[in-house]
């Protein structure tokens, strides 16, 4: 399996991507989910949160095949707790 | 995975109608979602209790007026695409519906629409997956 670092550099990348804003923008400032959804042009509710973090598990389990359970998020969620979620998910390794 | 287009046949109630005779906008908006019904039925997937679709967004082209006849509602799932349903681990959290109103005994489009839902836990009221929905609402073989 992929290093923490590493895997932490994919999902960071994956977030910016799918939600539609650079790294600076959504972890300088470590956006709460319910600025993300104000800050991204593409997103208009939690439901557009929660595709772009579904992409962003896909595209896990297709570059290290590791399966992320996505947990309910409640909008003043930091980011960056995400970010830590999804590396906790990666570590207890739930292969594909 | 694959989802079959449903075809729905309505007749037009004179309460549909407003003063000027033809179905009232909102109506449509009723056939629309008797037709996502329609869809569910034609899909082997039943209403339940512990997941509920919501829907999230509708947009509606109103081309012709609907006078009092037999009105045929099409529905058909648009998003996600059938490949992206080939891959059962694939999460998707949105679904979205072409929807098209036929008049003229099915030959002449009145309304299109494309419509978008998403799931919650009835319970909870939290957001779940396409694939939660699924497995919840799916009628089993007798």
């Amino acid at each position: 399996m992929a290093d923490v670092g590493e895997l932490k550099d994919f999902i960071c990348q994956k977030f910016c991507e799918n939600v539609g804003l650079n790294a600076e923008e959504l972890f300088g400032a470590d956006l709460t989910l319910a600025e993300v959804i104000a800050r991204s042009d593409r997103m208009t509710n939690s439901v557009d949160l929660m595709e772009a973090f579904a992409k962003s598990s896909n595209a896990l389990r297709k570059q290290y095949a590791i399966r992320v359970r996505l947990p309910a998020l409640s909008l003043d969620t930091p980011i960056s707790q995400v970010v830590d979620l999804f590396v906790r998910e990666c570590q207890q390794g739930r292969p594909v | 995975m694959r989802f079959e287009e449903s075809v729905l046949t309505l007749r037009v109630r004179p309460n549909d109608l407003d003063s000027l005779g033809h179905v009232n906008n909102a109506t449509a908006l009723e056939y629309l979602e008797a037709g996502r019904w329609a869809w569910m039925e034609r899909n082997a997937l039943r209403k339940v209790a512990q997941v509920v679709a919501l829907t999230l967004r509708i947009e509606v082209d109103y081309r012709k007026e609907i006078s009092p006849q037999e009105v045929v509602v099409h529905t058909r799932l648009e998003f996600p695409h059938e490949e992206e349903l080939r891959d059962p681990e694939e999460l998707h959290y949105r679904v979205r519906f072409h929807q098209q109103i036929l008049i003229d005994a099915g030959t002449r489009l009145a309304v299109e629409a494309r419509v978008q839902a998403a799931f919650v836990h009835a319970q909870s009221r939290s957001l779940c997956s396409l694939q939660e929905f699924l497995e919840a609402s799916r009628v089993s073989p007798p």
